[in-house]
């Protein structure tokens, strides 16, 4: 085969064993965050995220008693972490598991409840009217709720759901073809030098291409330019994002090493392939 | 160069292609997922640039305070211009004017014969009904001369309407002048009467409102509504704008 040809043929199957390498990095970090249960909840415990929520729950819940009635004070105690956070994993766990996910208020209604009534029963308050309290309830619970729910996950659920059930095939297919492609290269090759060449381009590419995007992301701090309206998401939106960044930046790192690696094992093997 | 040297080929010595091609391959990768993706490529981009903004967000829930009031003595820039019945009349200069942004504390309400005395915000968000009572940011700032519609919670800042009474002098200081109204009307109506103000009116009015029944547990479902006129206070001189 004229020498030319077969460079741009081994050239082409190694931009595609790059490209294939880029897309199995995005989607090994996909499976081990955003598609991982344990990753969000994990990000909420380390970002301080129940006790932000429980602050802004509090902060809601008060307006809302400004405008029925209720001192400051009754809110000390109606929300906790403890609640929030068994509320949020089991949200988390049936979004996960497919099913629709709903925040429990059952637990927060209760306690609101019992609050209200020892709140009354000690101040001699009068109720507005029969349907004052349960609309006042309702409404807290609904604050709640709202506050708890992550956004766009509803949205966004089919699409999650249907790429978590999808992404063990596709990281498996896209290993398979890895596989085929660097099989192609060494056994196509008479010089084993030339094969670790090649690979070592689309290993250094590869190392490119997944770097790129954390090292600019990181670098400007983009993302913690989102707006948020609660800090509890913002920090831990900022906290999942920087996670995933810093996973592909890894990724990249490993295909830095692997192509250093492979460079030297080329100019060795060059080297001997020279003397013989 | 040696012929077995040609035939690994090994014309290129200096390993320049282990830069060159990845960098190659770097761009023609992203060049082909913008060419898969372009039909939706600008449209998500603009999405996701809704969601960002130059800075980091500020989640203080501190306020601006805009407000200094007016002495007595002092002189607020003014200018005199006939109005439509060819009488002169003097006006507040609009470029003396700081007009507030929505959550801005500008000004004070006093009902003394009610003992009200509160922060005056334009918007009635959570923090403005927390720290005092706040103009319906959709009606008008005093001296504009149209309704201005302002909220606030019966059990604190408003808690004092329930005294209000017809002949009763609510004054309005701000940072350009200090308006009095008097109180003309109260009534109670149901929180989705929209018949209970008019903010297109082409007069200056003042419409205060509150939940009702007063220092009642639980949200209610109809507002007490008090109503007043101007009596002092120079207007805004709006045509300049």
């Amino acid at each position: 085969m004229n020498s030319k040809v077969r460079h741009i043929i081994y050239g082409i199957i190694s931009f595609v064993l790059s490209f294939v390498l880029f897309l199995i990095s995005f989607a090994i970090v996909l499976q081990s965050t955003i598609l991982n249960p344990s990753y969000i909840m994990d990000n909420m415990n380390t970002s301080n995220y129940f006790v932000d929520k429980r602050d802004e729950i509090k902060e809601s819940l008060v307006n809302l008693g400004y405008a029925s009635g209720l001192d400051e004070k009754f809110f000390e105690n109606v929300v906790d972490e403890v609640t929030i956070h068994d509320n949020t994993q089991a949200y988390l766990n049936s979004f996960y598991a497919g099913e629709e996910a709903k925040i429990d208020t059952t637990a927060f209604k209760q306690k609101f409840n019992s609050e209200l009534d020892s709140y009354i029963s000690k101040n001699n308050l009068k109720v507005a009217n029969d349907g004052s309290r349960e609309y006042l309830i309702n409404q807290a619970a609904n604050i709640y709720a709202a506050a708890l729910r992550i956004p766009l996950f509803t949205t966004l659920s089919a699409y999650l759901i249907a790429l978590k059930n999808m992404m063990p095939l596709i990281i498996g297919g896209l290993a398979v073809l890895v596989a085929i492609l660097c099989v192609i290269i060494i056994f196509t090759n008479s010089w084993k030098h030339r094969a670790v060449r090649y690979i070592c381009y689309s290993t250094s590419a590869a190392f490119l291409t997944v770097g790129i995007i954390p090292a600019v992301l990181l670098s400007t701090g983009y993302m913690s330019k989102i707006n948020i309206d609660s800090r509890a998401f913002y920090n831990l939106f900022v906290q999942s994002m920087n996670n995933i960044l810093i996973a592909l930046a890894i990724c990249s790192v490993i295909f830095f090493i692997v192509s250093i690696g492979l460079f030297f094992l080329h100019k060795s093997m060059r080297r001997h392939a020279s003397e013989d | 160069m040696s012929d077995k040297k040609i035939r690994h080929g090994h014309k290129s010595k200096n390993g320049k292609s282990f830069i060159i091609l990845p960098i190659i391959f770097c761009l023609i990768t992203y060049l082909v997922l913008y060419l898969a993706f372009v039909p939706s490529f600008s449209p998500v981009i603009s999405a996701v640039g809704m969601f960002f903004s130059d800075n980091e967000k500020d989640y203080s829930t501190e306020y601006d305070n805009i407000f200094v009031p007016v002495s007595e003595n002092s002189t607020v820039p003014t200018v005199t211009k006939k109005d439509s019945n060819g009488q002169e009349k003097t006006y507040v200069k609009n470029d003396s004017v700081q007009y507030p942004n929505y959550g801005n504390l500008f000004g004070e309400l006093i009902i003394n014969d009610c003992n009200v005395d509160a922060n005056l915000f334009f918007g009635d968000n959570d923090v403005a009904l927390r720290n005092g009572v706040g103009i319906y940011a959709g009606s008008f700032v005093p001296g504009y001369g149209g309704t201005i519609l302002v909220a606030g919670h019966n059990n604190t800042y408003f808690n004092g309407l329930k005294n209000a009474e017809v002949g009763q002098k609510v004054e309005i200081k701000t940072s350009y002048g200090n308006y009095i109204y008097e109180i003309t009307d109260t009534a109670v109506k149901k929180a989705t009467d929209r018949t209970a103000y008019d903010l297109s009116a082409d007069y200056e009015n003042l419409i205060m409102y509150t939940c009702y029944p007063f220092d009642a547990l639980g949200l209610t479902t109809q507002r007490y509504f008090v109503y007043a006129k101007l009596v002092s206070g120079t207007p805004i001189d709006k045509e300049a704008n």
